[in-house]
């Protein structure tokens, strides 16, 4: 029933391996070699949002208008005012959606990781990229073209209510962190930051630097450092080069009650 | 009061059937200035158009804090999240800025319209696509924004909304994520510079330019 823990539970090279070959299927005779990769991309959809609300049937036609992309480490997926003319799944990997000024400070509004959909704002307006997208790590991801995706809406209302449903909690997600920035100090936005990621992710360890972080939650790298090596001497947390550990989530709550 | 309904929503993508519908499943309802629509963490089974007047919707944290996260005049929704989201409680309150008439719309119904029309639907995304690009731009602000420079941005974006809004100082501070001691004398400030005219429950904007200049990064 649960898709996504039967994908997750593929080895990550495993899969780029097959999705790669997906990209190259084109070039490739082999009937047989299609149709197993294309099962592998249609258990990640399976698993993703609005993807899940459709058909075996549906998915496995639809893997054959999917493109594979792989993103390195700090790589930009697309930049904010770009033309937006795709939407996103990510197979492997995680990603960061941040909006820059222009004077090169930025905040971070999501962290995205594998089975996540991304980019569907610019699909239903035609306005341009509302946000920036960077790989964190080496990222692998399939990509959608819009006709391509408003033509699965049409065809299935489930899929219809559940991208409405992704749209209503990216509503949320915004006026949370409007809440956030406005009643949280630092130290607060920090803990909040970290039980959100470790909660959405679904683990402890979070993989993102100090200046990440500080673009999160909106402040500096100074005042985000000193939070967090003042949350690591109470124990609450563990800071590593690339990631942090949530050790102790009740001391990072009794931080939000400020 | 489909003909009414007709100045507020675009219900002329919807065959006659369905207009008849939803017309049934709407009612009018009058509100005094200052009441309440709906209270955060109410249970949800409607959504609404503003018929006439404003409503303001507040996010409140467990201090009492408020922050006025959105204004909505005649023709725009508000609580339609509801619409989307089964049994997930109001996420703000919503509190009539003026005396203030509102279309409540039932949900059930509203998504068996919707579910049978396409175009519909396309308007709902439209809808929702514009409100979470609004948000990402507020979250913008407070991120890189002190509080002189969301001031002067919110007084020119409230007056290029075209007629005045009755809001009060509080509602200012509450929307700038601010106190109303701080607002009170930013707007002295404004208005010693000649930018603004601070007269009972609305602020006139007499320079925009010089405003817009009060906004640093």
């Amino acid at each position: 029933m649960d898709g996504r823990t039967s994908w997750r539970s593929v080895p990550s090279d495993h899969v780029s391996r097959r999705v790669n070959v997906v990209a190259l299927a084109g070039a490739r005779p082999s009937v047989s070699f299609r149709a197993v990769d294309a099962e592998a991309v249609a258990r990640v959809l399976a698993a993703a949002p609005v993807f899940s609300a459709l058909s075996d049937a549906e998915r496995k036609e639809l893997v054959a208008h999917l493109r594979a992309r792989r993103f390195s480490r700090d790589e930009v997926v697309f930049h904010r005012d770009d033309a937006g003319g795709q939407l996103y799944v990510i197979l492997s990997g995680s990603v960061k959606v941040s909006i820059p000024d222009e004077e090169g400070h930025e905040i971070v509004v999501a962290v995205e990781r594998d089975g996540a959909v991304f980019g569907e704002l610019a699909l239903f307006d035609d306005a341009p990229r509302s946000a920036t997208v960077t790989a964190l790590e080496e990222t692998q991801v399939v990509t959608l073209a819009r006709e391509d995706f408003l033509r699965v809406l049409e065809r299935s209302p489930r899929a219809t209510r559940e991208i409405l449903r992704l749209l209503a909690r990216t509503v949320r997600r915004a006026s949370g962190r409007i809440e956030d920035l406005v009643f949280l100090d630092v130290p607060g936005r920090v803990a909040k930051c970290l039980l959100d990621l470790a909660t959405a992710h679904a683990r402890t360890e979070i993989e993102l630097t100090q200046d990440d972080l500080a673009a999160f939650v909106g402040a500096t790298r100074v005042s985000v450092k000193r939070a967090l090596a003042d949350l690591e001497t109470q124990g609450a947390i563990a800071v590593g080069r690339r990631h942090i550990a949530v050790k102790e989530p009740a001391l990072l709550r009794k931080q939000l009650r400020s | 009061m489909a003909g009414t309904l007709a100045d507020v929503l675009p219900i002329e993508i919807l065959p006659e059937i369905d207009r008849q519908e939803l017309a049934g499943h709407m009612t009018l309802r009058k509100f005094k200035q200052d009441e309440v629509v709906y209270h955060q963490g109410d249970p949800a089974a409607h959504w609404f158009v503003v018929f006439e007047g404003l409503v303001k919707v507040l996010l409140l944290d467990e201090n009492g804090r408020e922050l006025l996260i959105s204004l909505h005049s005649r023709g725009e929704f508000f609580g339609e999240l509801v619409i989307f989201e089964d049994k997930v409680p109001r996420d703000g309150t919503a509190v009539c800025v003026i005396p203030t008439s509102v279309f409540q719309i039932e949900r059930d119904g509203s998504l068996a319209v919707l579910k049978r029309n396409e175009d519909a639907r396309k308007h709902m995304f439209e809808r929702l696509s514009r409100n979470i690009r609004k948000l990402e731009g507020q979250v913008e602000d407070f991120a890189f924004l002190d509080v002189t420079s969301r001031l002067a941005k919110y007084l020119v974006e409230v007056a290029r909304l075209g007629r005045p809004l009755p809001l009060t100082q509080d509602d200012l501070a509450a929307a700038i994520g601010s106190t109303r001691m701080t607002v009170n004398k930013l707007l002295a400030d404004f208005e010693r510079r000649g930018f603004i005219n601070v007269e009972r429950r609305n602020v006139r904007v007499l320079d925009e330019k010089s405003l817009l200049r009060e906004i640093r990064v």
